[in-house]
């Protein structure tokens, strides 16, 4: 598919691209190089030497941090017109986690001296990469303030309706995010145990907030949740 | 008179009408950065938090055209 093409998807709705006109997107794109992923391929690993950056086009990646005991971390979901591993435009960096492909992914990746370059033609991005780096550390700082005061039905609630915010897509029967999120994924996602996830889920699926079927979820009275959310 | 559609989602209406947002404020209603808010449309808001249509509109309505109204005198 030709890259203007799939720009048009991604360009609207893209802050690495704020302030870019479609040809300057096109000039950029272009001197990137393009990777075609399948459904659970790896882009990069947690420890490598990260020599790219990358920006979506089409599909997404799971960002998965691993503990030393084995244990995985999702740190976060990257989706069409959102960029990753900005780290590599410093010198001598790894990869602080893998990421893995959900769906058909295709990505264009840069290395450190191209996305110098650009950055110096182009300085709308530099701002854009520091905006999105600011708002995914104050994702994280609230995320972890959850994890420090509240409890874990409260932060299940919260991990669902961000997720549902940034992937969600109108149904029949509510809102429903838009790719595969297994109650594993999901206890990765907020640091809870898969038996309590199960649990807590079943019983907001008989109360009718959720439905759950093989790792679709509709959330289907997401007020419910909201209020639920906010005061347990 | 302003058009207030009843399918426009609340993120919408906020968009074209930022005033609007003291409504839902006035009323206590947490629509305004509610996480659905990109999905739910003022129909849904109706069903969900047991007002009226007119009642809804009408509350819109007047948050818009009171603060254009302090806004030119």
């Amino acid at each position: 598919m030709d890259i203007t093409a799939i720009i048009e998807d991604s360009f609207h709705q893209s802050d690495f691209l704020s302030g870019i006109t479609e040809p300057q997107a096109a000039d950029i794109l272009n001197r990137g190089n393009r990777v075609r992923l399948k459904s659970g391929e790896i882009l990069f690993r947690q420890g490598d030497p990260a020599y790219k950056s990358f920006f979506i086009l089409t599909g997404r990646l799971k960002l998965i941090k691993l503990h030393e005991e084995g244990k995985e971390t999702i740190l976060r979901y990257i989706g069409p017109g959102e960029i990753t591993a900005i780290i590599s435009v410093f010198k001598g960096k790894e990869y602080p986690a893998t990421a893995e492909s959900i769906g058909i992914t295709e990505a264009v990746g840069w290395d450190k001296q191209t996305m110098e370059q650009l950055m110096l033609e182009y300085p709308p991005l530099s701002v854009n990469m520091l905006r999105c780096t600011i708002n995914r550390l104050d994702e994280l700082q609230n995320r972890y303030m959850e994890i420090c005061a509240e409890q874990v039905e409260q932060r299940i609630a919260r991990a669902l309706l961000r997720i549902m915010k940034q992937s969600g897509r109108r149904a029949e029967d509510g809102i429903c995010i838009d790719f595969p999120l297994s109650r594993q994924e999901l206890a990765d996602y907020i640091g809870a145990t898969i038996f309590t996830v199960s649990r807590i889920l079943s019983t907001w699926e008989k109360k009718g907030w959720i439905k759950s079927k093989r790792e679709q979820i509709t959330i289907c009275d997401p007020h419910s949740l909201v209020l639920f959310s906010e005061h347990p | 008179m302003i058009k207030i559609d009843l399918d426009m989602t609340v993120q919408e209406l906020l968009a074209h009408h930022p005033r609007a947002t003291t409504a839902f404020i006035k009323h206590r209603m947490l629509c305004v950065g509610c996480p659905a808010q990109a999905f739910h449309t003022l129909e849904d808001v109706v069903r969900i938090h047991g007002c009226t249509l007119d009642g809804l509109r009408n509350a819109i309505r007047e948050a818009i055209e009171v603060n254009l109204a302090e806004r030119n005198s």
